[in-house]
């Protein structure tokens, strides 16, 4: 077999010449498997397009762990990652400075040195969306109960309020979780008001929460999730901030970057217009809408003038 | 037997269904749950109660006598039922939309409404099919012939082809999905089936090869059943997970540098079965275990090397060979497909010809369509290597990732996939070999047959419908482990499976689970079909040969 | 002609399956090893084409060393017939019969024409049976394509592993028959193996008694019942070998002219190729009164009485006196 290869290879040395692609390396562009994820890496790859590079579009790759470890090692050049999501996880050896996490512009420097140091790694400004974990509740119920921050939250549980609420083993066991909430706000979610989905998902607990599955109230999700808008749901605000920020932004190889420096001015003023409210009407479109999530990033890159 | 038993059950199923559970559901968009609606509750004319009659008038047809106006009726009504059963919601369910603000409620986001089916309509189908499955039954006992049989089976499916081709079901939901990810189903659809393909291709080469050798060699057979056994218990979104890192960095290495340590390995790999060989005969109990367990996976590193390398070079290049739009490639994919069908046609004439002269030149034509085959094969392989390969420069700089190793992607997803192809491959190889009756080659043997042609003319013939399971078997799991090559984004239908999950869309599950299902369907009817031709009459087990 | 001499036979583990033999099988002659199970009967056939290589000694096989030619050439030119019958069930009755012929490069036309004729000469009709699969034969059927497919090349020799071994006793007679009608015919050398003493009686032109690997006796079917060598011998021909014996000789050798009446319609009459074993049967059952000899076309040709059985066997007892 190994002949046949070697055979192969000579021919193609010695045919191939007149081939040779004029391009230079495609740019490979990777996401994690939820909606958000996906459309912020289209966003990156139609940019990019645009701007004359060959772009060879990964997503969606697969999970954070995957996204990570293929970026470490080089399988892809970027994806888009959240700041907060980051701090918690890439450096467990590293002691947080006190409140760093909740201060977004301090979570980027610090990621932006650290990444760079030990895994030559670069992050590119991120957006001003803080798609951080919230809780959702239905509108009728929030109207009905007068709920629109987590501090009405925490009295209506100490008054004793109905509560069952669904939420992904993670966020519901972590100390940056519910326990973080619980603490800031001063009240205590117990086990059997607890609706656990394994690896579950904001799409998942919020669509348990539309079906009111086993009395489910309220629901763990993303502030920018696009089903919030589709349901009908309102998302508790979080003024004492229990959770760290989740600004998403591009991070990138440095080599690719030191190589195509003109990436960054592509990429910034973009990523500088994701709001919340951007963010969450652009994931409605792909995921309550059912529009592709191409059609969705290319429309929205062609309507702001951030393509040529 | 007077009463059509299997036509009363198909009308209860449909009837009870259509009466007694929801039909469809209202969908205001793709992720917030509809409202439900029952046959009878749809308003408008009679047709929807005509349907619910309609599906209990098998209940009277079953009472006829057994005979072909009986199949005719339940025939027609089945297609006519499995057409309604679809065409009617799509209909009320256009009227429903007209209204839909006023049905779904106020604060609900209405975009992209669609309608899904529920219980009774997936209950309904299946009701319809058993009713016309028990009228084909009837006219293949009333001796009806083969085109009227195929008419009355095929006939309501095509209607409803037809329809669905016109935009009549546009309002289901899961064709409302394909609507906007119809292009992106298509890409990843021949991914899938490439990475079946080309799992199969090499697991076929290298399992049938391990199977011959655990035959030829029954001191080495423990190690290779061992080895293949062990691989089929790793799960299998460990093993895309594992492959992550070590193929990266396999990638990173220099090719001509990972050729020269598969050569190292091999040797030892070759030195340790040796060793295997004549040590094994005198251990007894844990001894032997440790020793052979360390011979396989010694054995193991140049096998897993050699795939690992060959599967992602492979799979690459037979993803440009079959998808690039490349004119030549083009026309080699059409000889394929021209060679191919006269090569089964030549064959299946040839086998219904009495030996003679016609005969041979119709065997002759069936070889000369095969090596035709091959040829347009290896050439399309050929020429995609050289577009895959173009940019390299030099041998010495050539890196394991440029032949198509990665950590993510396809290359760990076909590595995977070949590897669980090998134990059915392997096993059924094994006892297909084993299993031939010894005293047929010992009559091989004295007759004066050499190895070869005992192998090939014997041995083989007669194990292939064994080896030919374990390959149906092998490609039907393939098409389900497939899709959770995704986690790795390597692309495949489990795109749309997970991604449906994930974001709890039950149109984008279908929309890849369906595909899958339908690809496991045909490709088991074609290897069916592939056995049909290779086995001969003589073996095949299921059906009687006739005598002439 | 094959000739054994002085050819041993030793397996691994020292087991010696073949002692020293010493046997010539004449041509157009069948020789039938026989002795009970591990006597070394199949494995001394096995060694003639080679399908088992001997230890020491030498097999010529038409006058020449087998180890002169290679296996595959040797073995296409000696036919080979087993126990378990072998045929190939994936190919067709035409195919099976045809492969030592395709195996010698033979062209279409020939090998069609053979099969034909081999198919009809083992009583089975080209047109029903040629394409048809061994698993829609009948076991007698199945034996006759066996015999057939061995006959395939018209090889000089055959070696028969008991050929009719896996068919009920009356389809086994039949086919005994058949085959030495087809062997008066074509005069084969062959050598038959079997485990069964009526079997070798009546198919071997000289038998071959072993016993743990050495030939005990090598006789006519006749001078083996006569004179059994030893005890052994005796043992195994069995208690009967008398009446065995009858069995050879021919009931027309010893029956008297017509007289009398003609049988009765349904009446007991002998066939005049019957053997004295089967005359006697019939005698026993009129208790010794005369008995008609019949014909092949059942016309009466001659009786048979205790007397004139008598005098027979008092000449043979005298010829073997002398």
């Amino acid at each position: 077999m190994r002949r046949i290869t070697s055979t192969l290879l000579a021919l193609a040395l010695l045919l191939g010449g007149a081939l040779v692609y004029a391009q230079g390396d495609p740019i490979r562009v990777g996401s994690k498997q939820f909606t958000e994820s996906i459309v912020l890496a289209k966003l990156i790859v139609y940019a990019l397009e645009d701007a004359g590079f060959t772009v060879d579009d990964r997503s969606p790759l697969g999970g954070t762990d995957v996204n990570r470890s293929a970026l470490i090692n080089a399988e892809i050049d970027v994806y888009p990652e959240y700041t907060g999501t980051a701090l918690g996880l890439f450096f467990p050896d590293v002691d947080l400075p006190e409140g760093l996490t909740r201060d977004a512009e301090a979570s980027y420097d610090f990621l932006q040195d650290l990444d760079r140091e030990r895994n030559d790694l670069v992050w590119l400004a991120p957006a001003p969306a803080n798609n951080t974990y919230g809780f959702a509740v239905e509108r009728t119920f929030a109207e009905e109960h007068g709920l629109s921050t987590m501090e009405d939250f925490a009295d209506y549980v100490n008054a004793g309020g109905e509560v069952m609420m669904a939420s992904g083993d993670e966020f519901a066991q972590r100390p940056d979780g519910i326990a973080a909430f619980e603490e800031l706000y001063g009240f205590d979610l117990a086990d059997e008001q607890l609706l656990i989905i394994a690896a579950g998902t904001p799409a998942q607990t919020l669509q348990a929460l539309d079906q009111g599955a086993s009395g489910t109230n309220v629901a763990m999700t993303f502030a920018t999730a696009g089903e919030v808008m589709a349901y009908g749901f309102v998302v508790l605000t979080d003024p004492l901030g229990a959770q760290p920020v989740f600004n998403p932004a591009p991070v990138f190889r440095a080599e690719v970057l030191d190589a195509n420096p003109e990436i960054a001015q592509i990429l910034d003023p973009i990523f500088g217009s994701l709001t919340n409210e951007v963010l969450q009407a652009l994931n409605a479109r792909v995921a309550v809408d059912g529009e592709s999530d191409d059609a969705v990033a290319r429309e929205y890159l062609m309507e702001h003038g951030f393509l040529n | 037997m007077p009463v059509n038993r299997v036509a009363v059950l198909g009308s209860l199923i449909a009837g009870l269904s259509l009466f007694f559970l929801p039909l469809v559901e209202l969908k205001p968009n793709r992720l917030a749950s509809g409202t439900p609606f029952y046959l009878l509750q749809l308003e408008g004319d009679l047709r929807y109660p005509v349907l619910f009659v309609l599906a209990l008038v098998p209940l009277v047809l079953a009472l006829r006598p057994p005979d072909a106006v009986r199949g005719t009726l339940l025939a027609g009504v089945g297609n006519a039922l499995l057409f309604l059963t679809l065409y009617l919601p799509a209909v009320a369910g256009e009227a429903l939309l007209l209204d839909a603000a006023a049905i779904l409620g106020e604060g609900v986001r209405i975009s992209n409404p669609r309608l899904l089916p529920s219980a009774a309509l997936a209950l309904g189908l299946f009701g319809s099919y058993t009713v016309l499955y028990a009228g084909v039954r009837d006219l293949a006992a009333a001796g009806v012939g083969r085109g009227a049989r195929a008419l009355a089976a095929w006939g309501g499916l095509a209607l409803v082809l037809l329809a669905a081709l016109a935009g009549r079901f546009d309002i289901y939901s899961i064709l409302v999905e394909f609507d906007v990810r119809g292009q992106q189903l298509a890409q990843r659809t021949v991914e899938h089936v490439m990475f079946v393909a080309v799992a199969l291709a090499i697991g076929l080469v290298l399992g049938v090869g391990l199977g011959l050798w655990a035959h030829r060699d029954r001191r080495v057979s423990p190690v290779i059943l061992y080895l293949v056994g062990i691989i089929q218990t790793i799960p299998s979104l460990a093993l895309f997970g594992v492959l992550l890192v070590p193929l990266a960095r396999l990638g990173d290495q220099r090719a001509m540098a990972v050729a020269v340590v598969f050569a190292l390995t091999l040797v030892a790999a070759a030195a340790a079965l040796a060793l295997f060989r004549w040590l094994a005969p005198r251990l007894r109990g844990a001894g032997r275990q440790v020793l052979l367990l360390a011979v396989a996976l010694l054995t193991a590193v140049p096998v897993a090397l050699l795939t690992v390398v060959l599967a992602s070079y492979l799979f690459r290049v037979s993803f440009i060979a079959f998808t690039s739009p490349v004119a030549t490639l083009a026309q080699l994919r059409t000889l394929m497909l021209v060679t191919l069908l006269a090569a089964v046609v030549l064959q299946v004439l040839a086998r219904r010809q009495r030996p003679g002269v016609a005969r041979s030149w119709l065997v002759r034509a069936t070889w000369l369509a095969s090596a035709g085959l091959v040829v347009a094969l290896v050439s399309a392989l050929v020429l995609a290597s050289q577009l895959f390969l173009a940019r390299v420069e030099s041998v010495s700089t050539l890196t394991v990732r440029e032949l198509g190793v990665s950590g993510i992607g396809p290359a760990p997803a076909v590595i995977a996939l070949t590897l669980y192809s090998l134990l059915p491959l392997v096993r059924n190889t094994y006892a297909g070999l084993v299993n031939v009756d010894p005293a047929v080659i010992d009559a091989g043997r004295g007759m004066g047959m050499s190895a070869p042609q005992r192998f090939m003319q014997i041995e083989l013939p007669l194990a292939l419908p064994v080896i030919m399971a374990g390959v149906r078997n092998a490609s039907v799991a393939l098409v389900g482990i497939a899709a959770i090559a995704t986690v790795i984004g390597a692309g495949g239908l489990g795109d749309f499976i997970l991604g449906g999950i994930i974001n709890t869309s039950i149109d984008q599950i279908l929309l890849g689970a369906l595909p899958a299902v339908l690809l496991a369907v045909f490709l088991d009817a074609v290897l069916r079909g592939g056995e049909g031709i290779l086995v001969s009459p003589g073996i095949r087990a299921s059906d009687e040969v006739a005598a002439s | 002609m094959i000739e054994f001499e002085r050819v041993v036979k030793d397996f691994a583990g020292g087991v010696r399956a073949v002692d020293t033999l010493d046997l010539i099988v004449e041509k157009g002659e069948i020789s039938v090893l026989i002795g009970p199970s591990g006597c070394g009967k199949t494995t001394s056939m096995r060694l003639v084409n080679r399908l088992i290589p001997l230890t020491s000694g030498r097999i010529t096989v038409e006058g020449r060393d087998n180890r002169e030619i290679a296996p595959e050439d040797l073995r296409r030119k000696i036919g080979y017939a087993i126990q378990q019958i072998g045929l190939f069930p994936h190919m067709t009755v035409g195919q099976n019969v045809a492969v030592v012929p395709r195996l010698l490069g033979w062209e279409e036309t020939r090998v069609a024409k053979r099969v034909d004729a081999l198919l009809e000469l083992v009583g089975l009709d080209p047109d029903i049976h040629r394409d048809v699969y061994p698993r829609q034969l009948s076991g007698g059927q199945q034996q006759r394509v066996g015999v057939a497919r061995a006959l395939g090349a018209d090889p000089p020799i055959m070696l028969m592993d008991e050929p009719f071994g896996a068919v009920d006793p009356i389809t086994r007679a039949v086919l005994q028959d058949e085959f030495l009608q087809i062997q008066a015919t074509i005069a084969k050398t062959v050598v038959f193996v079997t485990h069964d003493i009526d079997e070798a009686i009546k198919m071997g032109d000289r038998i071959a008694v072993m016993r743990e690997g050495k030939l005990v006796q090598y006789d006519t079917p006749q001078d083996l019942l006569a004179r059994p060598a030893d005890e052994f011998v005796r043992a195994f021909v069995g208690a009967d070998r008398e009446l065995k014996r009858l069995g050879l000789v021919r009931v027309r050798d010893v029956m008297s002219a017509p007289g009398g009446e003609p049988p009765e319609p349904g009446e007991d009459a002998v066939p005049e190729h019957a053997s004295v074993r089967d005359a006697l049967s019939a005698l026993v059952g009129r208790a010794f009164g005369e008995t008609p000899v019949v014909d092949a076309d059942g016309r009466v040709c001659g009786v048979i009485t205790l007397e004139a059985l008598r005098a027979a066997l008092r000449r043979e007892v005298e010829e073997r006196a002398s």
